[in-house]
């Protein structure tokens, strides 16, 4: 025959102590608490000195939460609130742009038949652009270098991520991921400061999403950026926000080195 | 009547704005992360402000939600800290527990603006959250378990042991010579 151990008294545990100093019992057990300290199962010193611990506690995080608003960051109120108007400007529209993606990647797979004749075919990685950025709206900048903060709010939206930062020449150079694992896609290129002329840019406008699309290394690349966001970014550098979408503030007052194409795509490859 | 709705939830929520970023950032520790997983917090709380129960608690649903949202990026992204094991965190746990049968009281008066919320980020990841839920924000054990998603227990044996931590890092904050040779010898790991 076995024997259960000795059940611990709840003022022998520390933790049940704080729980009833603190007042998160039932009444039941709270009041058959109060009777053992009023029987003296306890020592009442101890108890004190817990409980004004506590309560220096309590008020250190009153004053504390009291000072919050101060360190909140510029602009934050204003950002949340845009969005928010934003949101539920869209709202009644947000069904619409589910069946335009669902539209958009039947297009993608050659589903639909020809809706024109003069464009050309939209490329698969417009789509497939579109999608990285809406299954990963938010995710870290990979460069820790404050050199580089900034510079790619796309990749700090989480729609790419940086591999690496590296400087070629005068460029600054960012190797880019998808956040869900998948091959590193290429590479995208930072006109340094005083380069005149930079790449062609393309721009597709979709109901929800703006692609820029633009060649380096051989290779063109694809970067999906959500309107609100774009719009949202207007509101504070007019004129200057597909420039915000891959670079920052740096830009501002810069002569504009792209040439910027507007994207009318076939919807049939 | 939409609007209505939705200036009530604005006049509802917008006020906590500076917990939920205060939060954010003791989850992300990077202040563009923390803005960034504040806004979309807002954004979908909004969407389902229908689902609030007016006269619950505003700011322990907001911080759900964005709980939710910062776990759900760590799925995305891979990102997931490792959890620690089982017998370290115990290990932790009792080395966090060994503090003097009548510790000193805490010096609040020496202890420099800002000091708390700095202890709190010294607590190991497994016990930080519940002390900052309870002693900076000020939930109840019932509301930090459903924001956290552990029963009522384990709030209550990690708030403890967080405490334990925070004792430690409020004294050595306080009088920081004393603290350092005291960490040395006897601080917990971490």
């Amino acid at each position: 025959m076995t024997t259960s151990p000795t059940p611990t008294a709840w003022f022998d545990d520390p933790a049940e102590v704080d729980r009833y100093l603190e007042g998160e019992l039932d009444p039941d057990t709270q009041e058959a608490r109060d009777a053992d300290v009023a029987a003296g199962r306890m020592d009442v010193d101890r108890l004190e000195r817990r409980r004004r611990e506590l309560e220096g506690l309590a008020a250190a995080g009153a004053r504390h939460r009291a000072t919050l608003g101060h360190a909140l960051p510029e602009g934050l109120e204003s950002r949340v609130r845009f969005a928010l108007r934003r949101d539920r400007t869209r709202a009644p529209r947000r069904w619409i742009a589910a069946a335009a993606a669902i539209v958009l990647v039947a297009v993608g797979l050659g589903v639909l038949g020809d809706r024109g004749e003069q464009a050309e075919a939209m490329p698969p990685e417009v789509i497939e652009a579109i999608a990285a950025a809406r299954m990963s709206p938010s995710a870290p900048r990979g460069c820790d270098d404050t050199e580089h903060l900034g510079r790619l709010p796309i990749v700090q939206d989480g729609h790419l991520n940086v591999w690496r930062c590296e400087e070629e020449g005068k460029r600054t150079v960012a190797k880019l991921y998808r956040p869900e694992d998948l091959p590193a896609i290429g590479y995208a290129a930072i006109a340094a400061e005083g380069v005149e002329r930079g790449p062609d840019l393309g721009r597709t406008d979709l109901e929800d999403m703006v692609v820029f699309d633009l060649v380096y290394g051989n290779r063109r690349h694809y970067f999906a950026v959500g309107r609100a966001w774009l719009d949202y970014v207007e509101t504070i550098h007019p004129g200057r926000a597909s420039c915000r979408a891959c670079h920052n503030t740096s830009r501002v007052g810069e002569k504009n080195p792209h040439n910027i194409v507007q994207r009318s795509w076939r919807l049939r490859r | 009547m939409a609007e209505a709705r939705e200036h009530s939830f604005e006049g509802t929520c917008l006020e906590f704005l500076p917990d939920c970023y205060a939060f954010a950032l003791s989850l992300t520790r990077r202040s563009h992360d923390a803005e960034d997983l504040v806004q979309d917090t807002f954004v979908k709380a909004q969407r389902a402000f229908a689902s609030f129960q007016p006269g619950t608690n505003a700011k322990a649903w907001l911080f759900t939600i964005l709980r939710r949202l910062h776990i759900d990026r760590f799925r995305r992204e891979r990102l997931r800290p490792t959890p620690l094991p089982q017998d370290e965190l115990v290990e932790m746990a009792r080395g966090a527990g060994d503090v003097p049968a009548e510790p000193e009281p805490l010096p609040w008066d020496a202890l420099p603006p800002g000091a708390l919320e700095d202890a709190v980020n010294e607590i190991p990841d497994p016990f930080r959250l519940p002390v900052r839920l309870r002693d900076l924000d000020g939930f109840a054990y019932k509301e930090i378990g459903a924001i956290l998603n552990i029963p009522a227990g384990t709030v209550m044996s990690r708030l403890h042991r967080g405490r334990e931590y925070l004792r430690r890092a409020l004294v050595r904050l306080a009088e920081p010579d004393r603290g350092e040779a005291a960490g040395t010898e006897e601080g917990p790991r971490d």
